[in-house]
């Protein structure tokens, strides 16, 4: 068992408070978060433990459209997913291509990688 | 709003007949960016017939490329993209009567004479020009990122040079690749934005460059868009030339001193076939000095007061035009103010001009004292506003030129203390304001100035306050 401490800043909102993790991790088991000081509220407190045990985020990235006013569509995962699945995931972005018109919150890949999350548009786009 | 053929005064004095179609509104916003939106929206919501005017092709500026997560947070109460950010906006104008002009683009502002209603703009669009007669402009154009001449990179003149929002705009716009081994110079947010941005889209971003000892980017754009990546941040570094020919082949890198003066013997070579400078933004004000508006040095936007009105009365200034901001809620909520403003002007300009010409004068001009000029000192960099002329109490917003650990805001009017703050950290990643209130004014004569004092003793200074 080992006890280490692990310092970030907190992502979730601009106050950008320096969080501190005190975590014990066995062999390369999932590590358990003992305690999480710096925090202002308890979303802090929540992001530090995520970020200890797998850090998620938001992916944003663009995809092809098809007759449309842009030649690109932003899309973003409708919420967070494990870091570790970027690279995957952009992978199967890579390849959708999506008709206009396109409407902000359309989905564009259903339960990317199994996560139960969606891609979605973020933006509206008409046809040309 | 009507459309005619009018009666122009030429500038030769005579009055021609010209065939160049003027419409008529209140307010008309230049820029259709959130600054524009949101002070177009704001003006609307304050009764007054709005125009917005935008250069491109669609409303939403610059955050039509910002495909990011990270706005919204304040004004949505969720994390939203900049696409997102931008389309509720546009969603929200679309349900408006405001009257929307794309692919437009303004030239000039005139002030009209007393008995016109104030302003008359010069339009330019792919179907000729256009005039516009309003009661009040606010002033939306955004800024625009400080380019390779500005900091002076010797070397040869290689294709591969990019600000990041053009690399940013190939890239998530375009869908234009803008190479494949890229170095970074400048921890600004777009430059760390897109940092990740380039790895995610399978670029090898070698390093991040900074010239100051510090990131001048938000924190947490340093984790999700570096430490995420394992792309390394160099501070106290800079790029000394730029290698290539036709295409840029690598950079020079040296450390600096305290001076920020390269350092003889540091230099290393580093192969890349682009450079993305994230070197700062300037406010984009050309058309804001031509029509007589005049800047403050330090933020390089309009000085105005704490209406946002410039030294042109009715014409308005907000967003980046005004002083570069680090997230688009404090923009829209800058907006806002401005929009209601324009349209409290140009309300005001209305009943006066109804009154006779007895009334024309500028609206409640004999009412207002003397108004307070506004400074910055100590650490902070700037103030805006630069004048307060209601004395019932404003904002006051600035950003430190260097991060400290402890700081404290004082606000002082001669040898008056006017407010202090309890001490803490400051960033100059990171726009703040204070408030100053009416009881506060009340107390001040002529000036009012704004420090962030360094507070270099132990942490028992703050019992004994």
């Amino acid at each position: 068992m080992t006890r280490y401490v692990e310092t970030f800043s907190c992502t979730t909102c601009p106050s950008e408070c320096s969080l501190s993790v005190t975590a014990d991790r066995a062999g390369s088991g999932e590590p358990c978060v003992l305690n999480v000081t710096g925090n202002r509220c308890a979303r802090g407190e929540a992001f530090a433990r995520q970020e200890i045990v797998r850090p998620v985020r938001v992916l944003t990235t663009t995809v092809l459209v098809n007759g449309g006013d842009e030649r690109l569509l932003p899309v973003r995962t409708a919420a967070p997913i494990p870091r570790d699945l970027s690279v995957e995931a952009m992978r199967a972005l890579r390849s959708v291509v999506v008709d206009a018109p396109i409407r902000m919150g359309d989905v564009v890949l259903a339960d990317v990688l199994g996560t139960g999350v969606d891609v979605i548009a973020s933006m509206d786009i008409d046809r040309a | 709003m009507t459309e005619q053929a009018v009666l122009h005064t030429s500038a030769t004095g005579g009055a021609v007949e010209e065939q160049v179609p003027s419409m008529e509104c209140d307010v008309a916003v230049i820029g259709g960016g959130p600054a524009g939106m949101g002070a177009a929206l704001a003006a609307e919501r304050a009764g007054s017939q709005v125009l917005l005017i935008e250069r491109n092709e669609h409303l939403g500026g610059i955050l039509r490329q910002c495909i990011h997560p990270g706005f919204g947070l304040s004004h949505f109460k969720e994390e939203l993209t900049g696409p997102e950010y931008a389309q509720r906006f546009i969603d929200q104008v679309k349900r408006t009567d405001i009257e929307v002009l794309t692919e437009s683009m303004v030239i000039a502002i005139d002030r009209e004479p007393d008995e016109a209603p104030g302003h008359l703009l010069t339009i330019m669009s792919p179907d000729g020009m256009r005039r516009v007669r309003c009661g009040s402009v606010v002033l939306a154009m955004g800024c625009r990122e400080r380019t390779r001449s500005e900091i002076k990179i010797p070397g040869s003149r290689p294709a591969g040079v990019f600000t990041a929002g053009l690399a940013q705009r190939y890239l998530n716009i375009e869908n234009l690749a803008p190479g494949h081994r890229a170095v970074i110079l400048g921890s600004g947010d777009i430059g760390l934005i897109m940092a990740r941005r380039l790895s995610l889209e399978g670029c090898e971003v070698e390093g991040v460059y900074e010239l100051m000892p510090y990131a001048n980017g938000l924190a947490r754009n340093v984790k999700n868009c570096l430490e995420d990546f394992g792309i390394p941040l160099h501070l106290s570094c800079t790029v000394t030339r730029i290698i290539g020919r036709g295409r840029l082949e690598a950079v020079e890198i040296s450390q600096v001193d305290d001076a920020l003066k390269p350092i003889s013997g540091t230099e290393r070579t580093v192969p890349c076939d682009m450079l993305l400078l994230s070197v700062g933004l300037i406010p984009e004000n050309e058309l804001a000095c031509a029509a007589g508006v005049q800047l403050d040095p330090r933020t390089r936007g309009a000085a105005v007061d704490d209406r946002l009105m410039t030294t042109v009365p009715g014409v308005f200034s907000c967003g980046n035009v005004l002083h570069v901001h680090d997230l688009a809620d404090n923009v829209t909520a800058e907006a806002e103010r401005a929009g209601a403003a324009a349209a409290a002007w140009a309300a005001e300009r209305q009943r006066a001009r109804q009154g006779g010409p007895g009334c024309a004068s500028e609206p409640d001009a004999d009412l207002e004292q003397v108004p307070l000029e506004v400074r910055p000192s100590g650490l902070a960099g700037y103030v805006v506003p630069a004048r307060i002329s209601d004395r019932s109490g404003c904002r006051l917003f600035f950003r430190v030129r260097k991060p400290v650990e402890r700081g404290r805001i004082r606000i002082t009017s001669g040898d008056v203390t006017l407010f202090e703050g309890k001490p803490r950290p400051f960033k100059p990643s990171c726009m703040e304001s204070a408030p100053v209130t009416g009881r506060m004014l009340a107390e001040a004569h002529g000036e009012v100035t704004l420090s962030i004092e360094e507070i270099t003793g132990g942490p028992c200074d703050d019992q004994i306050r």
